[in-house]
């Protein structure tokens, strides 16, 4: 088992530079996950970590050593493909005894001894519940069953590192869950440190120790899923985390204290203040207030107030949301309690609490909150 | 796949609007003369074209006349001899340049691919003079070409001798149509998704061991296929001894093969009058020798290759 | 591994780059010399064509003694023509067999398919016969419809798998819309193959423009011979002339160089497209 340390790695394709210089310390045994959207890099950034790609600047170090100039096999990491990958000709056996049979010895031969490579196959095939189907050939699986050999081709190598490359995209909602589960105890049972790429911000908070927002080729933000949660350091990370997402107000800057600004909404021209600390805001800065839409409510017992029309209800049964009238934007979107009994066309009152409420800059960054009854801590999971 | 659409079970007109034109056209030009051509080897004609049945007479004077057989050897032997060269020399010469272009971030993969395959492009006959040319002992391009890598002697006469005239035809051959080979088996090797060479990285191989123990096992069934079309277009390779060497395929009839034999036995040389029921006969047994070929790569190895889903 | 880092693509391209050498410089030194005189070919034949020994004398030869613009013409012709047929035709079939089920289908996409392994060449002698009976004996149409004939069998093969391919709703929507079949095959299959249609060109037109045997048995006259049989001719009767015969052989390949140049994306996208496997 190995800690992972990237420093200042870029990444270019000719003159194009996808990655920016990435800084992520990763501990032994943590479960990370790099998350993004679409061609924002992360999956470049894992193949850097794999060695499929050359790093251009930067260094990687695994276990303490300097990894950039060697094979993936060398750096001793296994990897599980979106794809699966899994060799259409050869049997489940083979697909994961491959690996062992590649020695220096020789081209076609060489490796570990048979008796070795069948004792691991069989014991991962064990694990993953695949001891039936060895013999088959991978046409013949279900799209669960391949990913598990393909899970299974990374067990049997017994890396120091597993790289996941979006394993659940391929199969259908229901196996998703399942599989989720699976990986995450997979993860207990070996101890081992796991990069694993997705787009699903679920699966992001789910499975992950820490989680790595990739955006643009720069690391948005890295800490803990309830971190992200609570305390996103910028707008962008704000609006990928939760779901449905973070609802955004436009507002300027009308007064600037000690502890807290004066926002005038452009919303419904009322002003907040909100107990932030300033930074280098000042008067008649464009600034962003968010609010998650299960951080609000009906009413007006809490500090920050809102008034709206309601355009379309959603009831869910345990929950209901509703779609407030933004002019031109998005709709702002309000997570109610199920009994709710607003309709599509009511006026409501709505509030949330401030510590809550996030503002960020006319550059997307947040202000640090200066609320006293801090109630969103992140509870420190890994020691 | 399914081909048949459930859509109606009945003829009706306008799927015979469509097919009949095509089908009208194949048959008339391609099934009915050959089917024509097998039943006129088992007919005479005299010079007058009265046409009588003989059985199996002519393929009887062919492999058992010591004259005809003799040639018929020949030209078959010669024939096989330029498939074995074209099957282990320009297939695996293919195979190598396609697995070269393929290798992943290749620069200039495309320029190299569009010269390589530039002499394929070129009529046999054009490409037949111009190695004739550049072998002539008159011209001494080849002389000079040969001494740049030392060879002080010159070139031989290459197209010239008894011994080296069809190995040097067949190289000519080779060294045109490599692109064939090349184009299908790369197209192949394109098919084989990257991430199963990744993958194949991860577990350790190297791109040369991830060649032949995950993409060549992949495209197996290609090869298979390109053996199957060199054997055929092999009897095809009449134009190119046809422009270097003539129909008679000298030096004493060591070039001769399938296509230009079939071609003397019909229209005739020198003091041989040309037959058409014999010329038939030839083709005859050429269609026999292919079909051979066709149902061993059919019934035979294509079933036994598994074609991967990738 | 870093070793192989360095020496490998250079290794890689050390090789292409010789084989690449080799396919082209004969194609080269042919072009060169056709532009020099008799004394410059056999003087120096590698070099570049210089103030004294560049010449024109072959090309004038050729233009003179051949009609190398009739054989251009009907090579042209020919392969357009055939070309034409086949796509259409092809098309036609393929459609047909693709898309409607009748009784036999399989067997008559087996029989079409037939062609494709067994070279028409081999019945060589009826159809001279035949041809002769039609009096179509020295004439290009007599080549359209045996190149018809042979490109065929591969065009509907090719063609057919393509259009098995096309969803279903397009041709369902159409129908429901009460459009003909005839109109669905022209306006909407016909579009749609473009692709594959191109690749069957590119194997089509090739083996028709090159071919040496067909002109021979069935078209030799000089009014209807091909590119192909002008130059085999020509060179058969001055082959003691050096200028004459590197400048016909130029003349003969420039056009299908550039041609290649110019399609040659195309050409290759076609070919690696993987309609043929």
């Amino acid at each position: 088992m190995a800690d992972i340390k990237l420093s200042g790695i870029k990444k270019s394709y000719g003159k194009a530079e996808v990655l920016h210089g990435i800084d992520i310390d990763i501990k032994d045994g943590e479960f990370v996950v790099f998350v993004g959207p679409s061609g924002c890099g992360k999956s470049t950034l894992l193949r850097l970590i794999a060695g499929l790609e050359t790093i251009t600047d930067g260094k990687l170090e695994i276990a303490g050593e300097t990894v950039n100039d060697m094979t993936p096999s060398q750096r001793k990491i296994a990897m599980v493909f979106q794809s699966y990958a899994l060799y259409p000709h050869m049997t489940v056996y083979k697909n994961m005894a491959f690996g062992l049979t590649l020695g220096k010895k020789g081209l076609f031969g060489g490796g570990e001894n048979k008796k070795l490579i069948d004792e691991k196959v069989r014991k991962a095939a064990k694990s993953l519940k695949l001891e039936d189907y060895l013999h088959r050939y991978p046409r013949e699986l279900s799209g669960g069953q391949r990913q598990r050999v393909a899970i299974g081709r990374a067990i049997v190598r017994d890396p120091n590192v597993f790289l996941f490359d979006e394993p659940l995209s391929n199969l259908d909602a229901a196996l998703r869950v399942n599989t989720r589960l699976e990986i995450a105890k997979l993860h207990q049972d070996l101890e081992a440190t796991i990069i694993y790429v997705t787009h699903d911000q679920v699966e992001a908070m789910t499975l992950a120790d820490k989680i790595v927002v990739v955006n643009g080729g720069h690391v948005a933000q890295c800490g803990s899923p309830l971190e992200l949660y609570h305390h996103p350091a910028n707008k962008f990370v704000a609006g990928f985390i939760g779901s449905p997402s973070m609802n955004f107000l436009e507002g300027t800057v009308t007064a600037v204290h000690a502890g807290s600004l004066d926002v005038l909404l452009d919303y419904d021209n009322s002003t907040a203040s909100i107990p932030v600390h300033p930074d280098e805001a000042k008067l008649g800065d464009k600034v962003t207030i968010g609010i998650r839409p299960e951080h609000m409510k009906e009413g007006n017992d809490q500090d920050f107030k809102l008034s709206a029309k309601v355009n379309v209800v959603e009831r869910l049964g345990e929950a209901s949301y509703l779609y407030l009238e933004n002019g031109e934007n998005d709709p702002l979107c309000v997570k109610t309690d199920g009994h709710s009994t607003t309709k599509a066309g009511d006026k409501v009152e709505l509030c949330a609490d401030f510590s809550a409420v996030h503002v960020f800059n006319a550059e997307g960054n947040a202000l640090a909150r200066t609320t006293s009854d801090e109630k969103y801590i992140a509870p420190k999971l890994s020691a | 796949m399914a081909l048949k659409n459930q859509r109606g079970s009945f003829f009706r007109t306008h799927v015979l609007v469509f097919l009949l034109p095509a089908a009208l056209i194949y048959t008339l030009f391609m099934i009915i003369p050959l089917i024509d051509t097998v039943r006129y080897s088992f007919y005479d004609e005299t010079a007058e074209g009265i046409t009588s049945f003989v059985g199996w007479d002519n393929y009887v004077l062919i492999l058992t006349d010591e004259r005809w057989w003799t040639d018929f050897r020949n030209a078959l032997e010669n024939n096989f001899i330029f498939f074995i060269i074209h099957m282990f020399v320009q297939n695996p010469i293919g195979l190598l340049l396609a697995a070269l272009l393929s290798l992943p971030r290749l620069k200039m993969a495309n320029s190299y691919r569009t010269l390589i395959f530039m002499p394929t492009m070129l009529s046999v006959v054009i490409i037949g003079f111009i190695w004739k040319l550049i072998l002539s002992p008159l011209w001494g391009v080849g002389d000079t070409l040969v001494g740049f890598v030392g060879m002080t002697d010159g070139l031989p006469a290459l197209l010239g001798e008894e011994s080296t005239a069809l190995i040097t035809l067949s190289f000519i051959s080779v060294w045109q149509f490599v692109g064939i080979p090349m184009m299908l088996i790369y197209a192949a090797l394109l098919n084989v998704p990257d991430d199963l060479v990744d993958a194949a990285i991860v577990d350790g191989a190297n791109q040369w061991t991830a060649f032949w123990r995950i993409k060549l096992p992949l495209i197996l069934p290609t090869i298979a296929m390109v053996s199957v079309l060199t054997f055929v277009a092999n009897f095809n390779a009449f134009d190119l001894i046809y422009a270097v060497k003539g129909a008679l395929a000298g030096p004493n009839f060591e070039t001769d093969i399938m296509g230009t034999m079939f071609y003397r036995t019909f229209f005739g040389y020198q003091l041989q009058p040309g037959s058409a029921t014999l010329g038939a006969t030839v083709a005859s047994l050429m269609f026999l020798v292919i079909l051979c070929g066709v149902m061993l790569y059919l019934f035979v190895i294509q079933r036994r290759l598994q074609r991967y889903q990738l | 591994m870093k070793l192989s880092k360095r020496v490998g693509p250079l290794g890689v391209h050390a090789v292409l780059m010789c084989y690449t050498l080799i396919a082209l410089f004969p194609i080269y030194l042919v072009i060169m010399n056709s532009f020099k005189s008799k004394k410059g070919i056999f003087r120096d034949p590698l070099a570049f064509p210089t103030g004294t020994t560049f010449d024109l004398v072959g090309f004038e030869k050729v233009i003179a003694r051949s009609s190398f613009d009739i054989y251009f013409t009907n090579s042209i012709s020919v392969t357009v023509i055939s070309l034409v047929f086949v796509l259409l035709l092809g098309a036609m079939a393929a459609w047909a067999l693709a898309e409607y089920d009748f009784p036999g289908s399989n067997m008559m996409a087996l029989y079409l398919a037939i062609g494709i392994m067994i070279p028409i060449r081999l019945g060589s002698v009826s159809l001279l016969k035949m041809i002769v009976g039609m009096g179509l004996v020295n004439t290009l149409t007599a080549l359209v419809l045996v190149y018809t004939a042979q490109g065929l069998p591969l065009a509907i093969f090719i063609l057919r798998e393509f259009i098995a391919q096309i969803p279903n709703d397009l041709k369902e929507a159409a129908r429901c819309d009460g459009v003909s079949e005839y109109r669905i095959f022209w306006s909407i299959i016909l579009p749609l193959i473009r692709p594959a249609l191109a690749t069957v060109a590119v194997f089509t037109m090739i083996p028709i423009w090159n071919d040496l045997w067909f002109p021979l048995i069935l078209a030799p006259s000089q009014e209807t011979a091909t590119v192909t049989l002008g130059i085999q001719q020509f060179i058969g009767q001055y082959v003691t002339d050096w200028n004459a015969v590197l400048a016909s052989l130029t003349l003969a390949i420039v056009p299908i160089l550039i041609l290649y140049v110019i399609f040659s994306r195309q050409l290759i996208r076609g070919l690696t497209s993987g309609a043929v496997k």
